[in-house]
């Protein structure tokens, strides 16, 4: 009961701070959509007259998501690394997956609505059919939860490293292929199996909320050496 | 009091220091001296329950208060907003009239709503020692590591005669610093402490 207790005063505590970082630095969300429109277009451009483009189109919205939320992940946990935080966080005693699972929350509610959106404009845009794009921006909004997780288990990896961005990519890549290919079948899904791909990634992303905070902890604690 | 039973840091599967047996009275003020790179930041880690590669086992009856050498401050944040979750995760009271007084001990008031990065190193390291200034710190153990680091004279003094009158309350004081203490080394609470490389045994 006790560690219950602590758990969310530790959590609220590190949402508040996470929820005043984020209001001082949102305009670095700009980066993401900025990098996801410029991609867009730049596929729009270039596979415009390919006759296979609707039905690729799907992926390449899934690897241009998947690749936006890895250009905003490195910084996540560098700072507070490198400022001594996770120091003081630690020496109260306080749990660093509470800290962790806080930052992945507030990274996910604002991102994920601006990956379902931008995803849907661009799928449109790569001549998606119609029935597609509610199932693409669910499977983006599900899936984008998983992502963040995984994303987040990267930077807290690079966290001390000023070129981590690279290596946090190499690392996490292959972690996300279940999302991919299950995102995938999610957008191109008909009515009868969009549950079933839906309650997949669902599942996927709230067990990926549930270790990665762990493994980030354990992480945060030898990067902190 | 704090007891150090046969404790070895250990880095990179080595011991960095000699293995400790030490009792720290409470009423005391030590400070940790020695070359760079001893492990005296190490040992204050370890300490403060930051630094989890050791051996041998130490109790503190009260959980301390650790400063380090890096305050945890978040740049893109005001001096109020740091000091605030300063004071937070330290579990410490900080409603605005406790963080006026801090502000105002520290003269830290006219530069309260600017970035922490617009200020100054030394107007920083005051923001990250606010702590000590709170009401309710002066209960618990204090470690820490180069308090003085950047601080101007005024302010030095005052956190000497801050840590004087913590231990006349008889609390423990531990701290590592390379700066001269003129006032604290001529205080009757003032020890040192100089432990030895795990090669020097």
């Amino acid at each position: 009961m006790k560690i219950e207790e602590n758990a969310w005063h530790d959590f609220g505590l590190a949402w508040q701070r996470e929820w005043l970082i984020w209001r001082r630095q949102y305009q670095s969300q700009f980066n993401g959509i900025g990098f996801f429109m410029t991609v867009g277009l730049l596929l729009t451009l270039t596979l415009a007259n390919l006759t296979i483009l609707p039905m690729v189109g799907s992926c390449l919205v899934w690897m241009t998501s998947l690749l936006t939320v890895l250009l905003l992940a490195p910084a996540w946990f560098a700072q507070d690394v490198q400022s001594g935080y996770v120091d003081l966080w630690l020496s109260q005693g306080r749990s660093l997956w509470v800290f962790a699972m806080a930052k992945l929350i507030l990274q996910w509610l604002v991102i994920s609505p601006l990956l379902a959106i931008l995803g849907v404009m661009l799928g449109w845009q790569l001549g998606l059919p119609g029935q597609q794009l509610l199932p693409l921006a669910l499977g983006l909004w599900l899936a984008s939860l998983g992502l963040v997780a995984q994303c987040g288990f990267g930077a807290a990896i690079t966290a001390q490293q000023s070129q981590g961005a690279v290596l946090a990519t190499v690392l996490i890549m292959p972690l996300t292929v279940p999302f991919m290919l299950f995102g995938v079948s999610t957008s191109m899904a008909n009515s009868v199996s969009l549950p079933g791909y839906a309650a997949l990634l669902a599942g996927l992303s709230l067990l990926s909320l549930m270790l990665m905070p762990i493994a980030i902890q354990f992480v945060l604690k030898i990067v902190n050496h | 009091m704090l007891t150090l039973c046969d404790l070895k840091v250990i880095r990179n599967e080595e011991p960095l220091l000699a293995p400790l047996n030490q009792t720290f009275e409470p009423g005391n003020c030590y400070h940790l001296r020695g070359p760079n790179g001893l492990g005296k930041t190490t040992l204050l880690r370890v300490l403060a329950g930051i630094y989890q590669d050791y051996s041998g086992q130490f109790e503190w009856r009260q959980s301390p208060l650790y400063i380090g050498h890096k305050p945890g401050l978040q740049p893109a944040l005001t001096v109020s907003e740091n000091m605030q979750l300063l004071l937070g995760v330290n579990g410490l009271e900080h409603s605005t009239a406790i963080l006026d007084t801090l502000l105002l001990a520290l003269e830290l008031l006219p530069s309260q709503h600017l970035p922490i990065s617009r200020l100054s190193a030394g107007q920083q390291r005051r923001v990250g020692m606010s702590l000590l200034w709170h009401p309710a710190a002066a209960s618990r153990p204090w470690l820490l590591d180069e308090p003085f680091a950047t601080l101007d004279t005024q302010i030095s003094v005052e956190l000497e005669q801050r840590i004087i009158s913590q231990c006349l309350q008889a609390q423990l004081v531990l701290l590592t610093s390379h700066q001269s203490m003129d006032t604290l080394s001529a205080a009757a609470c003032f020890n040192t402490f100089a432990p030895l490389a795990a090669d020097q045994r």
